[in-house]
């Protein structure tokens, strides 16, 4: 067992509450890496990271669905796989919509992102994510 | 909405470990015991974490509706408050104030439903912290709020003044659970991160307590009555246990080819309470025997991420099925 201190000055990111959220969105690449943020604790964008909540999403434009090795993929999951062999633009707009509405029992635990805009700017940052990773 | 009586057999020993209890996958269970009973909540709920409420009340996070629930086991009936816009609660807690305490991913804001006025008080977390990914709370020994983002955070807010402070996990993403102990300290741990961490109340400075079985996926954590941390480990599929005067580590595999642990509760009388997806039931295990019993999903893919109760009591929130299943454990 080992015990590691943080330095929480380095940490600290600041205190006062009620202060709204509106960070200017600059171009697509930053509206689009903003909405991945709400992706990034379930799925990272290296390849064959698959050890969090969600497998990568390296690739995913285009991937065939349900592939991922190392992911225990839920039976919804695997039923939706059999009538739609890969993730097009299309299904991962609809995914990020409301994942229980495109694959009722997906154990996919997230609200969803009702902004066209948002989900469209999220699946252009996850086409050049790919490149990078 | 009327809770119904569970037709089938509730729970069933598991001295030899590994042996079926969970039913058939699709069928809708329900079980026979006169302890279980499950209520029915409004379709799409997708109900995360209970708590219990004054009054014998229960409760829940109504996460695909942005709302908390309100149910009365007594009668059955449901109602659901809703929250504010793009709201999707993941936690709910019971201050020592009485009122409800939310970790809302929607809003990223931590919001207070008091249950005596019905008014909502919302603290959005500061701006440059972003999307945080908000998880669940504690309340400390000094009635301070502690909470998690997934995203890789942890913050604190005192209810008094309304001051927040937010703070970077060494590891990035992945801090889940979070809880106190009675002496009130407070500990989280990182599911990405594989770790266990002590929160300073008065610095917020975490000490990171790495558990002995490494990439295990510490996922929540509760407290026993002696401040012992109970942890549930998704990757490894274990239950363990950390004893911060000694240091010392335990861990019990669950039983199964291959469990996922997720939800961690520790009863008044230190049974503890862990969910396994895999086998689609909560376990209960009792320290002193090393004894499991399974309690089987209400249907199937059940999925309670969460558990918590108050003496006599616990409830198990299936957000796979839009139920929660209240246990009567006669303490």
């Amino acid at each position: 067992m080992k015990h590691r201190a943080i330095g929480i000055t380095a940490g600290a990111l600041v205190a006062v509450a009620s202060m709204a959220l509106s960070a200017p969105e600059t171009s697509p690449r930053n509206a689009g890496e903003r909405a991945y943020q709400k992706c990034y604790s379930c799925h990272a964008l290296e390849p064959g990271k698959n050890d969090l909540d969600g497998p990568s999403l390296h690739g995913i434009v285009g991937r065939r669905v349900a592939v991922e090795r190392g992911f225990a993929y839920s039976p919804a999951m695997k039923r939706f796989a059999a009538r739609n062999p890969r993730w097009t633009p299309q299904l991962i707009d609809r995914m990020a919509a409301d994942p229980e509405a495109l694959i009722p029992g997906t154990s996919m635990n997230f609200h969803g992102m009702s902004d066209a805009k948002e989900r469209a700017a999220l699946i252009a940052y996850l086409r050049v994510a790919e490149t990078k990773n | 909405m009327l809770g119904r009586r569970l037709m089938l057999a509730a729970a069933c020993s598991l001295a030899s470990l590994g042996q079926a209890c969970a039913q058939p996958a699709g069928q809708d269970t329900a079980a026979a015991a006169p302890n279980v009973r499950v209520f029915d909540l409004p379709k799409g709920a997708r109900v995360h974490d209970v708590a219990p409420a004054p009054d014998g009340k229960v409760w829940y996070t109504a996460q695909r509706q942005g709302a908390l629930g309100i149910l009365d086991p007594k009668t059955g009936q449901v109602r659901q408050v809703p929250l504010g816009q793009g709201s999707s609660p993941h936690g709910v807690i019971q201050g020592p104030d009485g009122a409800a305490w939310i970790t809302d991913g929607g809003q990223n804001a931590i919001v207070r439903y008091d249950p005596r006025t019905e008014k909502i008080d919302v603290w959005k977390l500061p701006e440059d912290t972003g999307y945080a990914n908000l998880n669940t709370g504690a309340f400390d020994g000094d009635g301070i709020h502690w909470f998690t983002g997934q995203n890789g955070i942890y913050g604190s807010l005192d209810p008094k003044t309304g001051a927040m402070k937010v703070f970077k996990d060494v590891d990035g993403r992945g801090p889940y659970g979070i809880a106190a102990t009675p002496a009130g300290d407070v500990y989280y741990v990182s599911l990405a991160g594989s770790h266990l961490a002590r929160i300073d109340r008065k610095t917020g400075a975490a000490t990171i307590i790495e558990p002995p079985t490494p990439a295990q996926g510490a996922r929540r954590v509760w407290s026993d009555s002696k401040g012992d941390l109970w942890i549930s480990e998704w990757n490894s599929g274990q239950l363990s246990r950390y004893s911060p005067p000694t240091g010392q580590w335990q861990a019990w595999k669950l039983p199964g080819d291959a469990p996922k642990a997720y939800a961690v509760y520790v009863d008044e009388r230190d049974i503890v309470w862990v969910t396994d997806f895999a086998a689609n039931a909560t376990l209960t295990f009792d320290p002193k025997t090393e004894q499991w019993t399974s309690i089987p999903g209400s249907g199937a893919g059940a999925n309670v991420r969460q558990i918590l109760g108050r003496p006599g009591e616990v409830y198990l929130p299936e957000s796979g099925t839009d139920r929660i299943m209240v246990v009567r454990t006669g303490g």
